[in-house]
């Protein structure tokens, strides 16, 4: 007879790190359906930051899976074209040969082969992206992925 | 009156509303032996098994939703007697019951702290349940000793209580284990045995912790694990083999919705701020507990801009508390000018549940904070704790609260 030693998670704010990191894994190319989700996690961790694994367990839900003719009315969706382009609103009809969205929004994430010029005049807001950051102010941590 | 005649052995489920008086005999309700002359109420919605030892007469009135109805048999599980005939011989000092919500937890707490006064043994209970003690105010956890006969857990009195802040353990996991040890510590000097009434919550990692802790730290003789079937068998496996006892659900055990939970939190909350008064407690002789705020050194506002009313230096950085919410470019200015920042804003503090407690760390009573005065220096806090002066500690939890007992939001451990 034996038992095994504890290393369990003693606070739920890990399991709530790991399902925001799947939710970006699995939407990483749809920017519309992850603006939802960190809208919705903005809003729910607002209300109840001492309740992480609930806010865990919501924002699992904020997606769901549809099929293009039960859509209802008034639902809110996000649609991924062909062409790579996103467009996300609110249904206000759904019919036979399309669906009529309100309140919709068009968004991209298509890398781009080519060298991009932009006008400095143009320019209303930049922002540095500095990436591997954990490697540069905490190199010890920065563990290979396990 | 209805007068009702029983037979030694006879078992009745009675249901409040209902207050009855037992004119001749001896009957055990809730295993706590009730004599002849005696009066017991209990209260609509709440049922409790009532038995014959001797011959018995009783007489009784009812509210709409009270009712007596006569049993085939004991609703008690025979292992739970037997259980008890173990504690009565081996006279453990401190036993701990775990299991899932809404498997009569506190019903076996009370039936073992009535039958052991039975026998002369004054029983101490911890009640854990936050979101609804029985024993104790919601938001803390409660001693109590079993002095007499109770039909329901919460009218133990209380004789200590540990605040935790929080309806639940959940983020609040080491208060919760703290204050588990302290009560079960003041229990043993008050009574002969403590019996540990844990939370229901006994899956996930933090679930597991808390139950596994809880019982390494209390360290129990013995180890009552409450369960409908196999709930509880992945905590077991962690636990000497010798300690652990397993007992089925007692019959009739009724399962709360949330919302009745909820609303039942609300009751309990409204009732113990019933009698408050609202006061200006001096915050320079107060100390603060669980927050960074008044734990480090004051600093001029002023040097801060006329939008900061109060700055404090701590390690992990500088309180600055706004007038009105800051613009992003003045935060960015002044963390670049003073590093980290943690930025609340007037009035943020309104409603919070805080623990008020005396320069023994005891428990003096709840109160809610209305207002913090950074001017004057004072605190407003409405509480039904009428020794003002004894008031030496003041600390946050992280609900927030109306008077009525309404439950309006939560905070972020660590905000202030």
């Amino acid at each position: 007879m034996f038992s095994f030693c504890m290393t369990l998670e003693q606070s739920e704010f890990q399991q709530l790190t790991e399902v925001l990191i799947e939710l970006v894994d699995r939407y990483r190319g749809n920017p519309a359906v992850l603006g939802a989700i960190l809208a919705e996690f903005h809003d729910i961790y607002k209300k109840i930051p001492i309740y992480p694994s609930i806010v865990a367990m919501c924002l699992g839900k904020v997606v769901a899976a549809a099929k293009v003719d039960e859509i209802q009315k008034e639902e809110e969706i996000a649609v991924t074209l062909d062409d790579g382009r996103t467009i996300s609103g609110k249904v206000v009809e759904n019919n036979e040969k399309e669906i009529k969205l309100a309140e919709a929004h068009r968004t991209t994430f298509l890398p781009l082969t080519e060298k991009v010029s932009i006008e400095k005049s143009k320019i209303e807001d930049v922002r540095k992206l500095v990436r591997e950051i954990l490697a540069k102010e905490w190199p010890t941590l920065n563990f290979k992925e396990g | 009156m209805t007068s009702l005649n029983l037979n030694a052995g006879e078992v009745y489920r009675v249901e409040g509303q209902i207050s009855l008086e037992i004119k001749k005999g001896q009957v055990l309700i809730t295993g706590g032996r009730r004599k002849e002359g005696e009066r017991i109420i209990i209260p609509r919605a709440k049922s409790v098994p009532l038995e014959a030892e001797t011959d018995a007469t009783l007489e009784y009135s009812m509210g709409s939703d009270g009712k007596v109805e006569k049993l085939l048999g004991r609703t008690i599980p025979k292992e739970w007697d037997a259980l008890f005939d173990e504690i009565i011989q081996k006279k453990p000092r401190a036993v701990l019951v775990i299991g899932p919500v809404d498997v009569g937890k506190t019903f076996l707490t009370t039936y073992f702290g009535n039958k052991l006064l039975n026998h002369g043994i004054k029983m101490g209970a911890v009640d854990s349940d936050v979101g609804q003690a029985d024993i104790g105010p919601p938001t803390t956890m409660g001693l109590g000793v079993f002095e007499k006969p109770v039909t329901l857990l919460f009218e133990v009195p209380l004789k200590s209580a540990y605040f935790v802040g929080s309806m639940s353990p959940s983020g609040h996991m080491i208060e919760f284990v703290v204050g588990m040890k302290c009560l079960v510590e003041k229990g043993l000097k008050h009574s002969d045995m403590v019996l540990v009434n844990t939370p229901g919550w006994v899956s996930g990692g933090s679930g597991r912790c808390l139950q596994l802790y809880t019982e390494e730290l209390v360290n129990p003789e013995i180890v009552i694990a409450l369960q409908r079937g196999r709930e509880l068998e992945h905590l077991l496996s962690s636990i000497a083999p010798h300690k652990i006892r397993r007992l089925p659900v007692s019959q009739k055990v009724r399962q709360r919705t949330p919302k009745e939970r909820a609303d039942l939190r609300g009751l309990l909350l409204g009732k113990y701020f019933e009698n408050a008064d609202t006061v200006a407690l001096n915050m320079n002789k107060l100390r603060f507990e669980r927050t960074y705020m008044g734990t480090g050194e004051p600093m001029d506002p002023v040097q801060f801009g006329r939008n900061v009313i109060y700055a404090e230096k701590v390690p992990e950085g500088l309180i600055l508390v706004f007038e009105r919410r800051p613009q992003e470019a003045e935060l960015e200015q002044l963390r670049a000018k003073h590093g980290n920042l943690k930025v609340l804003k007037k009035n943020m503090e309104q409603n919070i549940i805080v623990g008020l407690t005396n320069d023994d760390d005891e428990l003096l009573g709840m109160g809610i904070l209305e207002k913090i005065d950074y001017e004057k220096g004072k605190m407003i806090v409405t509480t039904p704790v009428k020794d003002v002066e004894s008031i030496k500690i003041v600390q946050l939890g992280s609900m927030k609260v109306m008077k009525t007992g309404e439950e309006i939001g939560t905070v972020r451990p660590g905000t202030f």
